[in-house]
């Protein structure tokens, strides 16, 4: 015994099975009903409706069984569901392979004869069978069935129907329960102004009430608010009615009013008498009651507004679906009763063929076994004995092969033999009390002819699909031609067409274009054509009715005559079949399959395998744009990374021009700071030149040698001052000096020259060691050497300085380009190179700002040294701008957990608030012309970016602050 | 001798420095050379000299200063002092308020820096003939 095999969707098919909730359900006479006449007309003791469920066969209606239920592994329907399209037949299965041995066929109920049409629901889920089994073998004939499928596709709608009533059904409860669950006090009326659901706490308030009473009976409607108006009017009002109750006598009747979209709350206050009469309303709007209350109101009144709505909606449906369920059952029942008649028609037609076989068109022949001889011919059998020439009653028994063990054994049966060219079948039955057996005979030539024929159909059928597999894996690296050129070639192979070919439509659909046309004779490609509508109008308006053209006859169809005088004719051809070619529910074009001199018949195979071509091609043209548009997509994807690129570079640029745009707005500054110390070189140069020139070797030449003697050990009282004294201490500390002098201890009559002489050499009082020489008789000469030699000293003391200070500006100069060194990032000193910007500033900080770095000494961050100093002169510069060169800067740190933050704030203008959020866009500018680029802040935003960093600006009355957060990892 | 003075004003130490030089080696025993790194001071200096009956040759000064700036200090010193000669020593004025300040008689000459020595002591003596 074979086991069934499992569906490889059977999880979903299970799933399919429990959705109908009909397993294990109580008999139901409408199924019963279609055993009955499964089993009559298929002569059969025992039909069943079986539902494969996991383990098992349960039989939702049956006669002549006794079982409820079998396991699944001896159920011949869980064979029959495996083969969806077809009825599952067993001649017998005692000599079937796969049953041989079942239990339900050795034992209980002895299945011999079985015949299975599935039922398959919607989704194309097997869920059961509609069986006929019989105890003995035998066959069905045609129209039993076809019945039998008739009769599975009936229990397969009635199924359908039960359970979409029970989903009805179900979601109807639920509604009413959620709606009684959400708001007790509801009531929903309907236009007749009966009660159609109420709350449970208006059952157990108001004495009498109840669901399909008059609403009128209880209460009294305001005359505006008529009901009906309610129900009829779905775009003025929400249809509800909500009462609630407060104490025992007052009710509330409130109503949603819509209008303009606009919802209004009227809120009447009604008080109800002893009959429930409403005596008077009270009519609020604003005079809500208690907080609370309006909460709960607008809840329930919420719950009760979609309860109606969905309890409407569905008790539309569900009314539509009773009157389909109404429609089909009565369409069963006719059609029940339709079969009936067929059947009783039929058996009484082989009553009476039985009983006069006078009549009966085909042959009845009666031989008497025991006497070995014909004891009747019908006059049918008659002519066909005459016409083959049999006579007697072995030639009989020969010709139809009739074995002597059927005829010992007076057994009845049916089979089949061939005479000549005819295929018969036999029924054979034994008269009761004469030794008589009765033949008759039944030409099936024709049945067998048309089955062949649908055996040759269904290879065909087979060899499409194999086809269209073959088509459907077709490789995707061809080319959409490549594809046709395929496509061509077996299409024209299976539907035997002398031509193929692909038109598609022009951009608006008034011509429609083939590359070329396969001619299947000679295996070859030729030159395509076009067809304009305005020449072929009909043909068109065919294709644009999304037409299937099958035209047999092409010259007469009423769709392809127009082609017979300029193209079918010449060509020779006479039938057409073409199809339009559909991608997303629009015609993109036509298959046409042309043949030539033999008319071609289409059979509903060839449409459905022509239509497939069509699907595959619409499939290829797809793919084929997909890549056409791919390669756009690529080529546009280029231009854009092009763009990009340029759009890089133009930044790269941008930021270049900005850097210079600021050296420019600096370079007098720089220049100054360049030349100042440049000047001081050249006069202290000049100096010393002078003094060596003019007073070293004069006065050697002409001063005696004691006197230089002496003023030399005058210059070695110098000393070098700890500090430079402003001109301010200088001039009081020789006024001092000066004070000193005249002290009357010395003689002098020049004391301010000895003074300033005096505090060149660095004294700022009179040194006692000094007296010998200003008592000296050239004191004078003394000290104009002495100082001459000091103020050499001085002039390369202030060379020095003046290079120092040229060093310190082309350093700074030197943040602003390190060459080729673009995007390097290094490790620097903040304050260092914060330090040396403000030395560039400097020429403009000094007049009326300052700058304060809180910044310590130690403090190193990582990046791109040159870009970050754009972006501290950036700040910088903005603020003197700003602030007219009247601000104190101050530049501070701090480690944070963002990382480096470095703060320049300043006490300039406030930014207006409104400005701010722009300050860093590009080419966003308040300054006046010339003075700015518009791009400072927006770069200075990009370089901060570039370092990973962040950049934000507050600003108040006391205060403008930019904080640069950078990180503190390897960026 | 040594009762008129000559006083240079500049913020810049090296640059006062500079002029210094050139004046004490030209002028050292001529005149009283005075110098100040702001016009404030340069004002404190010019009263203390008139006070001491001190005239004043020439006053050369910066124009870009903290402070006070060479324009103001011009205006203010002609306006107490209106027969000092003033120089301006700059490389950053605009032409207009040069010329403007020359037009309103408040300075004698813009030198511009960096400056000739020559140019500096050629003035100084040529004043000097002037005034005497």
């Amino acid at each position: 015994m074979q086991k069934p095999e499992i569906p490889y969707n059977e999880k979903q098919r299970l799933q399919a099975v429990k959705s109908y909730q009909i397993l294990d359900t109580l008999d139901d006479h409408e199924f019963d009903d279609i055993t009955l006449v499964a089993s009559e007309i298929c002569q059969t003791p025992i039909s069943v409706i079986s539902i494969i469920d996991e383990n098992r066969q349960w039989f939702k209606a049956k006669v002549g069984l006794d079982a409820k239920e079998t396991s699944r592994d001896v159920a011949f329907c869980a064979h029959a569901i495996n083969k969806a399209e077809e009825i599952l037949i067993i001649p017998d299965a005692r000599l079937d392979e796969r049953f041989h041995d079942n239990p339900l066929v050795t034992g209980n109920p002895n299945i011999v004869f079985y015949a299975g049409v599935p039922l398959i629901d919607e989704d194309g889920f097997a869920l059961g069978t509609l069986c006929a089994i019989d105890t003995k073998p035998k066959t069905l004939t045609e129209q039993q069935l076809r019945a039998l499928k008739i009769l599975a596709k009936q229990v397969m709608d009635l199924m359908t129907l039960k359970k979409k009533n029970n989903a009805l059904i179900n979601s109807e409860r639920h509604l009413i329960e959620s709606i009684n669950f959400n708001c007790p006090y509801f009531l929903l009326i309907n236009g007749e102004n009966e009660i159609v659901e109420l709350g449970e706490n208006y059952v157990k308030s108001i004495k009498g009430i109840q669901k399909n009473s008059r609403f009128s009976d209880y209460f009294i409607w305001e005359s505006q608010f008529n009901p009906s108006d309610f129900l009829s009017d779905q775009q003025k009002y929400n249809k509800l009615l909500f009462f609630n109750s407060i104490d025992g006598k007052q009710k509330f009747k409130c109503s949603v009013k819509k209008q303009n979209s606009h919802s209004y709350f009227i809120f009447a206050n009604a008080v109800i008498n002893s009959n429930y009469l409403i005596s008077n309303y009270n009519l609020k709007i604003t005079d809500f009651p208690k907080q609370d209350f309006i909460a709960e109101f607008l809840f329930l009144l919420q719950a009760a507004t979609s309860g109606l709505e969905d309890f409407k909606r569905l008790n539309t449906i569900l009314s539509e679906k009773n009157k389909e369920l109404e429609i089909s059952k009565k369409a069963l029942i006719n059609s029940n009763s339709v079969l009936e008649h067929q059947v009783n028609e039929r058996t009484k037609k082989i009553k009476n063929l039985a009983l006069f076989p006078e009549q009966n068109p085909n042959p009845v022949l009666e031989l008497d076994y025991e006497k070995k001889e014909i004891s009747y011919l019908n006059p049918v059998a008659k002519q066909k004995t005459e016409t083959y020439k049999i006579s007697t009653f072995d030639e009989i028994i020969k010709s139809f092969n009739l074995s002597y063990d059927v005829i010992t054994k007076k057994e009845n049966t049916k089979y089949e033999f061939q005479f000549k060219d005819e295929i018969y079948e036999v029924s054979v039955y034994f008269l009761e009390n004469i030794p008589t057996l009765r033949l008759y005979l039944h030409n099936i030539t024709e049945i067998r002819l048309k089955e062949k024929l649908e055996k040759t159909k269904q290879d065909i059928f087979i060899q499409q699909q194999k086809v269209l597999l073959d088509l459907r894996s077709i490789p995707q690296e061809l080319t959409f031609a490549q594809k046709l050129e395929v496509i061509y070639r077996k299409t024209s192979s299976i539907l035997k067409c002398d031509r193929c070919s692909v038109w598609l439509y022009n951009d608006d659909n008034s011509a429609i274009n083939a590359k070329h046309i396969y001619v299947r004779q000679t295996d070859t490609l030729i030159d395509g054509m076009s067809l304009h509508s305005k020449d072929f109008p009909n043909y068109f308006n065919a294709l644009a009715k999304d037409e299937v053209i099958s035209a047999t006859d092409a010259e007469t169809h009423s769709a392809t005559n127009e082609f017979a005088v300029p193209y079918l004719k010449p060509l020779n051809i006479v039938s057409m079949l073409d199809i339009p070619i559909i991608k997303s529910n629009k015609s993109i074009g036509v298959i046409c399959n042309e043949y030539i001199e033999n008319k071609h018949e289409f059979t509903e195979n060839d449409i459905a395998f022509a239509q497939s071509i069509a699907d595959v091609i619409s499939l290829a043209y797809e793919t084929e744009q997909l890549q056409l548009s791919k390669l756009e997509l690529k080529e546009k994807n280029k231009s854009l990374q092009h763009a990009f690129n340029e759009l890089v570079n133009l930044q790269t640029d941008l930021i270049n021009q900005e850097k210079l745009a600021t050296l420019g707005l600096l370079i007098a500054g720089i220049a100054h700071e360049v030349n100042t110390p440049l000047g001081a070189i050249k006069a202290s140069n000049d100096n010393i030149k002078y003094t060596i020139t003019n007073d070293f070797i004069k006065a050697l030449k002409v001063i005696d040698p004691e006197d230089i003697k002496k003023s030399i050990d005058l210059f070695m009282l110098y000393k070098k001052p700890l500090k430079i004294f402003s001109t301010r201490e200088e001039r009081e500390i020789i006024k001092s000096l000066d004070i000193e002098l005249n002290n009357g201890k010395y003689n002098l009559s020049n004391t301010l020259f000895f003074a300033r002489n005096i505090y060149t050499l660095g004294h700022y009082f009179i040194d006692p060691a000094l007296n010998e020489y200003i008592n000296h008789p050239n004191s004078s000469l003394l000290f104009s050497f002495a100082s001459n030699l000091i103020k050499v000293l001085q002039s390369i003391e202030t060379i020095n300085i003046a290079v120092e200070k040229a060093n310190k500006v082309v350093k700074a100069l030197n943040n602003f380009s390190h060459g080729n060194m673009d995007n390097e990032i290094t490790d620097f000193n903040l304050r260092e190179n914060i330090e040396s910007i403000v030395t560039i500033l400097w020429n403009k900080i000094k007049y009326g700002s300052s700058v304060v770095i809180e910044i310590d000494e130690s403090i190193t961050i990582m990046g791109n040294q040159e870009e970050l100093s754009q972006v501290w002169t950036n700040i910088i510069n903005n603020a003197l701008q700003a602030s007219g060169n009247k601000c104190i800067i101050k530049i501070s740190y701090l480690y944070s957990s963002n990382g480096h933050e470095i703060i320049f704030s300043n006490n300039g203008p406030e930014i207006p608030q409104d400005v701010i959020p722009r300050i860093f866009d590009a080419f966003y500018s308040t300054k006046k012309r010339g003075e700015g680029t518009g791009l400072g802040l927006n770069i200075v935003k990009k370089i901060i970016d570039k370092h990973k960093g962040h950049i934000i600006c507050n600003s108040n009355v006391n205060e403008t602050k930019f904080i640069i957060t950078l990180p503190t990892y390897k960026i | 001798m040594k009762n008129i003075a000559i006083l240079a004003v500049d913020d810049e130490r090296i640059i006062l420095d500079s002029i210094r030089m050139q004046l004490e080696k030209n002028f050292n025993t001529k005149y009283i050379l005075e110098f100040a790194e702001s016009a404030d001071e340069a004002l404190e200096v010019v009263e203390s000299l008139t006070e001491s009956g001190i005239d004043i040759l020439l006053v050369i000064s910066d124009y870009l200063m903290a402070g006070m700036k060479g324009d103001e200090f011009a205006t203010i010193l002609k306006s107490t002092y209106p027969t000092v000669n003033i120089v301006m020593l700059t490389g950053q004025i605009t032409a207009e308020a040069s010329s403007s300040l020359i037009e309103k008689n408040i300075i004698l000459k813009l030198i511009e820096k960096p400056w000739k020595e020559g140019d500096l002591i050629n003035l100084v003596k040529t004043l000097s003939v002037y005034e005497n």
